[in-house]
């Protein structure tokens, strides 16, 4: 049957719609020769409807338009694979910050690796341009309440240092009371948790 | 020293600054704690906080922060030791200190500017003049090189020169100083010669709020769980508790009048009453905490038959189906709850349960749920200290702060759910060792062993956990005993600590006679340790408990009975 | 911007792609030489006319429209009358992942197949009715997973959001602040990591 392959690559980002599953080479270029086949077989035959037209012989013209409609099939799959990988590198680069971990990064093709530097250098050169000073979109996603948060430590991080100038070490479940500004980033990498009272 | 204006000297001090917080595993501090962040929130101070179980955390907490901070707050811990001895910080490090434990280290008192404590000193504690326990530096010089040398021929000759060449003056000063010497070495025993607690961090920190008009129901009822804990805990008499929570009930009265209608759905609301002495009834049904309360146990012997029918019949002259007393105390009937306890007051004294009232806080919030203080206090205990294996403590931690001010439901119902566990367990011990006579008589003192492996025993490896089990047996033992000076003994409890460094912690506690909780133990437990030349590991802040290793144990308690 | 993959069927849907794979019964009206192998059971080189198989929605749609259609569709099965008096009766309590995945989803294409627009009128009758018991399940605290199991793709998705919604409310609604939270791609990357250190 024509397009099964195109559809595997789909149903692979169906299967995991929040993560990167490895950028599958094989079955795309697969799916590129099912086309090149098609789209060969389609010209053969449409140079010899072209010639027997005058003949009334079977026509051809509903074995090309099945073949037709297999490679525009294989299109929007390969499209919708590529595309949507996109869409969640996209939100990748949000949610991760400026540096993807590495077992994510080993998924990517060197072409959306590309994509993502691209893309990171826009966003850093519009966030630069707005106001007189720049303006960083990563922060404040949600309305704050007040300019100083508490949080606890989830993990053993190490040193921290704040933009005054102090240092702080951030222990495994050890307590601070921060600039919201500061931690928000940490908070969004699991580093910290925000404490409610 | 002393810091006397905590307003300006502490609070405005900080402004501005970043501090570190050191906190001490207890309910106390986790109360005191939370009262200050709520400060610190006000003002925008900087602070890290980490939680300090024992000296080795304190060390430790210390030595990871220090390069980047200057200012520690040390709540409950850290008072009773010599800080700058312990930590050598850099000069311009500032601790200040509020702790309960007893006594304070005479060097942290009399340190100029690097420690300052928060708490004043209470009227009774004895704190010996600078002049009789320090001297001039010069003096203790001269003293070292006159002793040190003993031994080598040239040194003696010399010394002999000296001696010589000494004036009548010289020998008057030094009677002086050995008569100085031996009046510092007396002053110091009695100064530190018992173990206590003073009033609760908490509420100094509550009084700290109320000054700086930032108090409301929620601190204040931090200040109410910290007292209680210390009430429950045997940490204060009795009078003082009176004292203290006639104090608070004036706040209540006050900070009820200030708030106005608007905030009456959302907020908590404080009410003081008397409340009977049943561990958490309200949460249990009236038979199990009825016979698992330390006081109607030890009052009623319920542990015995005799002591089982006397309740039963308690229940019956209350008019209390059985079926009721068995069931949730919050599903029992309307009418039979609102008369327990006005019928178990009038019943008391025939059942030898005077003062079974107590006056107390009584905690609503969010229209539904009643806590009491020490309802309160004794589901953090459970939250604290009773966990799993597997859970470690600072989880633990995190839970009973996120319980505070105001109780959250999924936590406090474990809680309550443990707390139940643990006072089944330790009725269970007391029954046991009265049975099978395993409270044992070493002439000064009583004491008991819990063996490893005994039900649940590594929830009593925790200080308060152990605490509250010794009160319960001292109590069992001496109405049970036919010694008449039973009360007049002091108990010591045992239970294993560490099982793979082979050590117990052990715990003593004063007889009931003395009605006082000042605790003699701290220093015979030291001595009794050098006598014996065990290894010890002291961790703990307070001295009335100990750690050794299990083999020593015998000897350790051979070698306190001499004392 | 919307990091949401959009609902509409739109070009790029994941969900649109998948649905328009499932198959569909249909006869050939022509003779398609070459493409005997879309038959699994016949090893003819050509499919004859009046051949019938079940092709994908996709390669229906194209070949059964125009002025020469190659194939007459037919309604799958689950979308005729006998399924139809079944959702009619109460669509509630039907368990519509057994009939289909994309039930909702692939009946607003196969509905045209249909010359009297019974299909049509179903499917919004079955939505509306489903959708109150819907709204139900995602007020109650339990969750019961069996609900969750009969809901078809497009349900699925409405619960799951509007679970999320309703979360958000509450804690906004409980302590108006919303705390930061750890973003959930790097929640669910930890997770998995720590499911492979294992």
């Amino acid at each position: 049957m024509f397009g099964e392959k195109a559809v595997e690559l789909i149903k692979e980002l169906d299967r995991c719609p929040t993560s990167l599953p490895p950028y599958n080479t094989d079955l795309v270029s697969e799916v590129n020769n099912e086309m090149r086949h098609l789209i060969e077989s389609n010209q053969d035959d449409a140079r010899s409807e072209e010639e027997n037209r005058s003949l009334s012989g079977e026509s051809l013209l509903p074995t090309i338009k099945c073949r037709h409609s297999a490679v525009i099939r294989n299109i929007r799959c390969l499209l919708a694979y590529h595309y949507n990988r996109l869409r969640v590198l996209r939100t990748m680069r949000w949610q991760f910050g400026g540096v993807l971990p590495s077992d994510i990064k080993q998924n990517l093709s060197h072409l959306e690796v590309e994509w993502l530097t691209k893309y990171s250098n826009s966003l850093a050169q519009y966030m630069r341009s707005v106001g007189e000073e720049g303006i960083n979109l990563a922060t404040n996603l949600k309305p704050p309440k007040s300019l100083y948060i508490e949080v606890r430590c989830l993990v053993n991080y190490g040193k921290f240092e704040l933009n005054n100038g102090i240092v702080l070490l951030l222990k495994k479940n050890s307590r601070h009371f921060l600039p919201r500004s500061e931690c928000e980033e940490l908070i969004r990498q699991g580093v910290l948790e925000h404490l409610v009272s | 020293m002393y810091v006397e204006d905590l307003k300006n000297e502490f609070y405005g001090f900080l402004a501005g600054k970043r501090i570190f917080l050191m906190v001490h595993y207890d309910i106390d501090s986790i109360c005191c704690c939370k009262i200050l962040q709520s400060l610190l929130r006000h003002n925008h101070i900087l602070y890290s906080l980490a939680v300090i179980r024992g000296i080795e955390d304190f060390k430790t907490a210390f030595r990871e922060n220090c390069e980047d901070v200057k200012y520690f707050v040390l709540i409950n811990c850290g008072g009773t030791v010599d800080i700058v001895e312990l930590l050598e910080p850099e000069e311009d490090v500032i601790f200040f200190v509020l702790d309960s434990h007893r006594p304070i280290d005479l060097c942290n008192i009399y340190s100029n500017d690097q420690i300052r404590i928060l708490s004043p000193p209470e009227e009774e504690a004895e704190v010996p003049k600078f002049d009789s326990v320090f001297r001039e530096e010069s003096d203790e010089e001269d003293d070292v090189e006159s002793t040190s040398g003993a031994g080598s021929d040239d040194e003696l000759e010399g010394r002999a020169a000296k001696r010589r060449r000494l004036g009548e003056e010289e020998l008057v000063k030094r009677r002086e100083k050995r008569l100085w010497e031996d009046n510092r070495s007396k002053l110091l025993f009695e100064y530190s010669q018992f173990t206590y607690y003073a009033k609760a961090s908490s509420i100094f920190m509550f009084e700290l709020a109320w000054s700086l008009n930032k108090d409301d129901k929620d601190l204040l009822w931090l200040a109410i769980v910290a007292l209680t804990e210390q009430m429950l805990f045997g940490k204060l008499e009795d009078s003082k508790y009176n004292f203290e929570i006639a104090n608070l009930q004036a706040h209540a009265t006050r900070l009820h009048n200030r708030s106005n209608d608007s905030e009456v759905k959302a907020s908590l609301k404080i009410t003081f009453e008397k409340d009977l002495r049943l561990v958490l009834h309200r949460q249990w049904s009236v038979d199990n905490s009825l016979r698992y309360s330390a006081f109607t146990a030890c009052r009623m012997k319920l542990w015995s038959l005799k002591g089982d029918r006397r309740m039963q019949q308690l229940l019956a002259e209350m008019g209390l189906p059985l079926i009721q007393s068995k069931q949730a105390f919050s599903s029992m009937d309307l009418e039979l709850k609102k008369e327990f306890h006005g019928s178990i007051e009038k019943l008391s004294e025939k059942y030898n349960l005077e003062d079974i009232v107590y006056p107390t806080f009584i905690l609503q919030y969010s229209y539904r749920n009643n806590y009491s203080a020490a309802d309160i206090v004794y589901t953090l205990l459970a939250v604290l200290e009773t966990a799993p294996k597997s859970k470690n403590l600072e989880e633990c931690f995190n839970d009973a702060m996120e319980c505070l001010p105001r109780p959250k439901k999924e936590i406090l119902t474990v809680g309550v759910g443990r707390a139940q566990t643990l006072f089944k367990v330790m009725f269970k011990i007391v029954q046991s060792a009265l049975e099978m006579k395993q409270i044992i008589s070493a002439g000064p003192f009583v004491y008991y062993i819990i063996q490893e492996g005994f039900l649940e025993w590594y929830m009593f490896s925790n200080l308060h956990v152990l605490a509250l089990l010794a009160q319960f047996i001292l109590k069992a033992y001496v109405s049970m005993s036919r010694n008449r000076k039973a009360n007049q003994l002091p108990l010591i409890v045992s239970a294993p600590k560490n099982i793979e460094n082979g050590t117990c912690v052990i715990l003593g506690i004063p007889p009931l006679c003395e009605n006082s909780p000042k605790n003699f133990f701290g220093k015979a437990f030291e001595k009794a340790a050098e006598t014996i030349r065990s290894e010890t590991a002291c961790d703990f802040f307070d001295t009335s408990y100990f750690e050794i290793p299990v083999r020593d144990r015998v000897r350790f308690l051979d070698a306190l009975t001499v004392i | 911007m919307s990091l949401q993959p959009s609902y509409l069927p739109n070009y790029f849907s994941i969900d649109d792609i998948l649905a328009s794979q499932e198959r569909i019964p249909c006869t050939f009206s022509v003779n398609v030489q070459k493409l005997g192998n879309l038959n699994p059971s016949s090893e003819e080189t050509d499919l004859k006319a009046g051949t019938a198989l079940e092709l994908p929605l996709w390669l229906v749609q194209d070949l059964s429209t125009g002025r020469q259609p190659v194939v007459i569709p037919e309604l799958p099965k689950v979308y005729k009358e006998g399924y139809r008096e079944i959702l009619k009766a109460d669509a509630s309590a039907v368990d519509l992942h057994k009939f289909n995945l994309y039930y909702f989803e692939l009946g607003s294409y196969v509905r045209v197949f249909d010359r009297k627009s019974d299909v049509a009128d179903t499917l919004i009758h079955a939505f509306t009715n489903r959708f109150r018991q819907l709204m139900d399940v995602i007020d109650s605290t339990e969750h019961n997973p069996t609900d969750f199991q009969r809901m078809d793709s497009l349900e699925r998705r409405l619960f799951k959001e509007s679970k999320e919604s309703r979360m958000k409310l509450h804690t906004w609604l409980e302590h108006s602040t919303t705390p930061i939270e750890t973003a959930a791609m790097v929640l669910n990357h930890k997770k998995r990591k720590r499911g492979t250190d294992l």
